[in-house]
């Protein structure tokens, strides 16, 4: 009888190591199951968050034009939406990538230098953001930020909410845009980036619409 | 893991729930903000109108020494009247302007000149040149955006049929007010011709704009007993060379009221899937055709034609704002003699 209850308790203690000594296979296909559900979610919603950069970064843009517009027509004054080409936040060139208003007269700011999120970028393609590139007179070289030397270029608004850029378009023909991409991302086919935001401005009514893919 | 799935589930419900909610509210703040801001200038330009009137002779049978004179006439002062080269025009839009395929233009248009310094030679510094004569229009129009949006985006996003608020500003060197003698028969080119040029003189300043009336009207101090200036919404300067109203000769309404109504994208979206540009109260003509006799008594016509429009758009569950207003036209020097 003793010898029984002893061999019962060995049992059971080799029992007791036994499960303490690891995972059972129902627990780790729980874990895996649980870390495969979170890498499903996650993944997706890294490309929400470039897709989100660029959105943030096209509000901002349709946002301060349309400050700009406002400003010049409730002021009865001429505004400057100046466009930076900055280095990047990543360490990399230059890119166009911060946007701040003026007064057209004194020269003056009228709010403070605004940069487009980290992920997201104006492409200086012509073809595609033809506000920044060769066709729009407007623009320079001036210091911001103490950085001197820095390129810009410009829309300017006036009392009545027009602006202007050659009303027939850049160069005679075609229409005034901003186009936001990823940073890092490059044309595909016939389209600035896979995934992108093209702001148009009408020279005539000032008039910002943003347009998405 | 059915605790773990339940929580997921919850999360999810309400991080969807928060997303809808910030979108809806966001997409309601923003809808009408381009339909006020257009509101705005359409108001504020409306109100710089201007006839530039004169006084001079014409004959026994209207016609100015010029147009009897070019005619191998000779002149006979008989009368002493106000004159003007300008045009102030609102009606019905789809009478006022020619039809083009794929177009509808509901309600009603206006066109006008003011002194808006627009030019298309670009100017800098203080060379703005703000009194420049400019002939203006606006009206509403249901279309595509193929016209006027960035090439690139063809075969990439899909054109939209929305209907939108047009302007047309034609710039002061090709103003074509002056370029001819205005005669009954061609009396509406200046701003016509603009318009089925290619590309034509018309660009959006609002989308998602389903109404506009244009009412000429008397101020209401004014108005008792007088017949109204319009019974149709069509004011007309120069309708006197065809024989039309009188009192509109040459001189500005002394009020013009405004009515846009709106809706957001969403309705927009809904609108086009179902009637694709073919809503029958969206239709010309088929309201805002009879205007208002404030002198009359009764129930108003525009009051009525907007209740149906109203009606309709909550009917379809469309999110709609009206904006409305009366514009004293500040040149308007209005006399009924």
């Amino acid at each position: 009888m003793n010898s029984l209850i002893i061999a019962g308790t060995k049992s059971k203690s080799v029992r007791r190591n036994s499960r303490n000594s690891g995972y059972s296979l129902v627990e780790l296909i729980v874990v895996i199951g649980v870390i495969l559900v979170l890498a499903a979610l996650i993944t997706p919603s890294l490309s929400i968050m470039r897709g989100h950069n660029v959105t943030a970064a096209s509000d901002l843009l349709a946002g301060q034009m349309e400050l700009a517009r406002q400003t010049a027509v409730a002021e009865n004054l001429r505004t400057e939406f100046r466009i930076w080409s900055l280095p990047s936040a990543s360490g990399g060139g230059s890119e166009w990538n911060a946007v701040q208003l003026y007064r057209v007269d004194s020269g003056e700011a009228l709010g403070k230098l605004h940069r487009l999120p980290a992920g997201a970028n104006i492409t200086g393609d012509d073809k595609y953001s033809s506000i920044v590139g060769t066709k729009n007179p407007y623009g320079g070289n001036a210091t911001v930020f103490n950085i001197a030397s820095c390129p810009f270029k410009s829309v300017r608004f006036g009392p009545d909410g027009s602006t202007e850029l050659d009303p027939n378009g850049p160069g005679g023909a075609g229409a005034w845009t901003l186009t936001v991409i990823p940073a890092g991302s490059s044309p595909s086919g016939n389209r600035p980036a896979k995934n992108f935001a093209t702001l148009q401005v009408d020279p005539i009514t000032g008039r910002c619409i943003t347009y998405r893919p | 893991m059915g605790i773990l799935a339940i929580l997921m589930a919850v999360t999810l419900s309400m991080v969807n729930m928060t997303t809808k909610l910030v979108r809806n509210t966001s997409g309601k703040i923003s809808a009408f903000k381009e339909s006020r801001a257009a509101f705005d200038s359409l108001t504020r330009r409306v109100s710089q109108s201007t006839l530039n009137t004169y006084y001079d002779y014409v004959d026994s049978s209207g016609k100015s020494r010029k147009e009897v004179e070019d005619s191998g006439g000779v002149f006979v002062p008989d009368k002493y009247v106000r004159q003007s080269e300008l045009h102030f025009v609102t009606g019905q839009a789809n009478t006022l302007i020619p039809a083009a395929a794929g177009k509808i233009r509901p309600s009603h248009a206006i066109f006008f000149q003011a002194m808006l310094g627009f030019s298309s030679l670009p100017c800098s510094g203080d060379a703005q040149l703000s009194n420049l004569l400019n002939a203006v229009g606006y009206f509403v129009e249901y279309g595509s955006d193929a016209d006027f949006r960035p090439g690139f985006l063809d075969g990439i996003t899909p054109a939209r049929n929305r209907y939108r608020l047009m302007q047309m500003v034609q710039n002061t060197e090709t103003l074509r007010i002056y370029s001819q003698a205005l005669t009954a028969g061609n009396r509406f080119e200046w701003f016509t011709k603009p318009l089925e040029a290619t590309p034509s003189q018309a660009r959006p300043v609002a989308e998602n704009i389903v109404a506009a009336v244009f009412w000429a009207r008397r101020a209401k101090e004014d108005s008792d007993g007088k017949a109204p200036l319009t019974a149709n919404y069509t004011y007309d300067t120069k309708s006197y060379l065809s024989g039309g109203n009188a009192v509109s000769r040459n001189q500005l309404p002394p009020v013009v009221e405004v009515l846009l109504v709106a809706i957001d994208e969403p309705s927009a979206m809904r609108l086009e899937a179902k009637y694709a540009g073919t809503a029958p109260l969206l239709q010309p003509g088929a309201l805002f055709a009879t205007a208002p006799d404030p002198g009359g008594g009764g129930s108003s016509p525009l009051s009525d034609d907007l209740k149906k429009l109203t009606d309709f758009l909550t009917a379809e569950s469309l999110n709609f704002r009206v904006f409305t207003t009366s514009i004293q036209i500040r040149q308007s020097k209005f006399s009924a003699d």
